[in-house]
């Protein structure tokens, strides 16, 4: 069952096209990441999700419901989530989840447990006024998954977080997946590679890529061998000879250079006598595949070439 | 709605508490209720004072508690009207500007909601503050001014009460217009002294809310009321509001 439905949404600020006709779903259960680079768009679709923002045009539903009725279906993280500096973090909670209709009792259940899912058990009764950047954060997550929506909107849900914070963030996320469909952005791709099930790729306001993850990654992302050498110099000399031999390396950092798999295995023997020729001392060599990060630089790149 | 509307007020009345916008509302009140009855009273001796070191004699009308009514009128309709206007020109445009109206927006309440909520808190601080100054006032004047019209002055306290509300309706819809504090500060205020030079006009400047203050001093006096006031007021409530509500629903955040 598709949780999140958009049809060919659209928003123009003034002269610029924020969203050029968006479509897409997102099934029950699933985790989505949506990509791209700065203001490619994803702030702007996740706030029509949200309810904060009408489109220009097109339309969407969230669990079947296409109207003002879908907000209480849906929980929302903003980029830079902004409460009540002179609430505390369990008033607002509760604030929150009153405006949901929740019992007391249950609002009162739901914050204990919510309070040390995300780890705000010792903030929870300071002054949200004083609270870092990655408390917000952390209260954000709680306050918009109290109501136990069917979609949760996490915009940057884990950019204010210390490495800990990430870590215990993903794995909420993972463990929400039974609960709620979460429709989530992020730029540490790392991050979402790990979590997410479904991945989509926008650029200037179009979706250039939706695909399963799992695909995505065994048809995108190509092995290579990663030849790791003792001296910067050596990498450096490497790269020159093969450009010499026609085959293309890429620069991994000072003391790596990267080939294709296919091109390894074709020049092996080629490689292996430039090596032992200008005597070049290697570190290791190892086989690596692309990450969701490789991917997404490939079709930015592709992308503004087009453009 | 019903219960949405009580959990909104709840949030306004306290934040109004923890801001301490109540208090210093509450205690501006208070001290121009005491203020008023007193000043008025003592102004001959303080006149005299300012005369004896100038060499100069200054001779009044007897002071009644018409000047006493007179001073607290005046209080309210020009201090109270700015510090009114200072209380309530963030309400909205504040969170725009802070990003806590987000946290609202995407919750299931509608914008009338948000705005009724606070223009209701507005109501409830501007009558306690009036409540407070009716007393203080009540009690300095009875017993400085024998004669004093209690019953009337406090009738006459809810067209005071009324000029305040519009003040605040009316910077609360400009506040939901516009997106910084300050630029709703400004334009009440600007709004507030063309309607002020509206009203001092004869004819037509009689239907300026800013008349209202006026009409209490003829009520306090045991005059008949104009209800040509009224009209201003009721358009400033209820077309200010459906206004700056329909502005306010297509308020969107920053990109």
């Amino acid at each position: 069952m598709a949780m999140i439905e958009v049809d060919h949404i659209t928003k123009r600020y003034r002269e610029v096209d924020a969203l050029k006709g968006i479509s897409l779903s997102v099934r029950q259960g699933t985790v989505f990441g949506f990509l791209g680079p700065n203001g490619a768009g994803k702030t702007t679709l996740m706030r029509i999700l949200a309810g904060l923002i009408e489109p220009t045009s097109g339309n969407f539903r969230i669990n079947g419901v296409a109207n003002e009725a879908m907000k209480k279906h849906v929980g929302y993280l903003a980029q830079q989530p902004s409460f009540y500096p002179w609430m505390t973090g369990r008033e607002l909670l509760r604030f929150s989840g009153k405006l949901y209709g929740m019992a007391s009792t249950e609002i009162e259940q739901r914050i204990s447990e919510l309070l040390e899912l995300c780890g705000m058990q010792h903030a929870a009764d300071r002054k949200i006024g004083g609270y870092s950047g990655g408390m917000l954060q952390r209260l954000g997550i709680a306050q918009a998954i109290l109501h136990r929506p069917r979609v949760t909107l996490l915009d940057e849900p884990a950019s204010a977080l210390d490495p800990v914070g990430r870590k215990d963030v993903l794995d909420l996320i993972t463990r929400l997946r039974e609960e709620t469909t979460i429709f989530m952005s992020s730029h540490i791709l790392e991050d979402v590679q790990r979590v997410c099930d479904e991945v989509a790729i926008i650029s200037q306001g179009s979706i250039i890529l939706h695909e399963n993850m799992k695909s995505l990654l065994e048809s995108h992302a190509r092995p290579y061998m990663s030849l790791r050498f003792a001296t910067s110099s050596g990498a450096c000399a490497f790269l020159t000879l093969l450009e010499s031999q026609s085959v293309v390396g890429v620069v991994e950092s000072d003391f790596k250079v990267a080939i294709a798999e296919a091109d390894y295995h074709k020049k092996y023997s080629q490689i292996m006598r430039m090596l032992a020729e200008h005597d070049l001392q290697l570190d290791s060599i190892s086989r690596q595949a692309e990450t969701l990060e490789d991917v997404f630089m490939h079709h930015i790149k592709e992308e503004r070439k087009h453009a | 709605m019903h219960s949405h509307i009580n959990i909104l007020l709840a949030k306004e009345v306290t934040e109004s508490f923890r801001s301490h916008r109540f208090l210093i509302w509450t205690i501006i009140c208070g001290f121009f209720g005491i203020l008023s009855p007193l000043s008025a009273f003592y102004m001959p001796n303080i006149l005299a004072l300012i005369g004896s070191t100038q060499n100069i004699v200054l001779t009044m009308t007897e002071i009644t508690y018409r000047d006493a009514v007179d001073q607290y009128v005046k209080n309210f309709t020009q201090l109270g009207s700015i510090l009114m206007i200072f209380l309530a020109m963030g309400s909205v445009a504040g969170e725009k500007a802070d990003g806590s109206l987000q946290f609202l927006v995407v919750r299931p309440i509608t914008y009338r909601l948000i705005l009724c909520s606070k223009m209701l808190a507005m109501v409830f601080m501007a009558g306690s503050g009036i409540g407070i100054a009716v007393i203080f006032s009540s009690l300095y004047a009875c017993y400085l001014f024998p004669g004093f019209p209690l019953i009337q002055f406090m009738q006459s306290n809810l067209l005071l009460m009324l000029y305040l509300v519009v003040i605040g309706v009316m910077t609360i819809s400009v506040s939901a217009m516009v997106k910084k504090p300050v630029v709703a500060g400004l334009c009440s205020l600007g709004l507030w002294l063309l309607f002020s030079m509206f009203g001092s006009l004869g004819g037509s400047g009689e239907y300026s809310f800013t008349r209202l203050g006026t009409e209490m001093i003829r009520i306090t006096e045991g005059f008949s009321m104009s209800l040509k006031p009224f009209v201003s007021s009721l358009v400033i409530l209820i077309g200010g509001s459906e206004g700056s509500l329909q502005v306010f629903k297509r308020w969107e955040p920053y990109q």
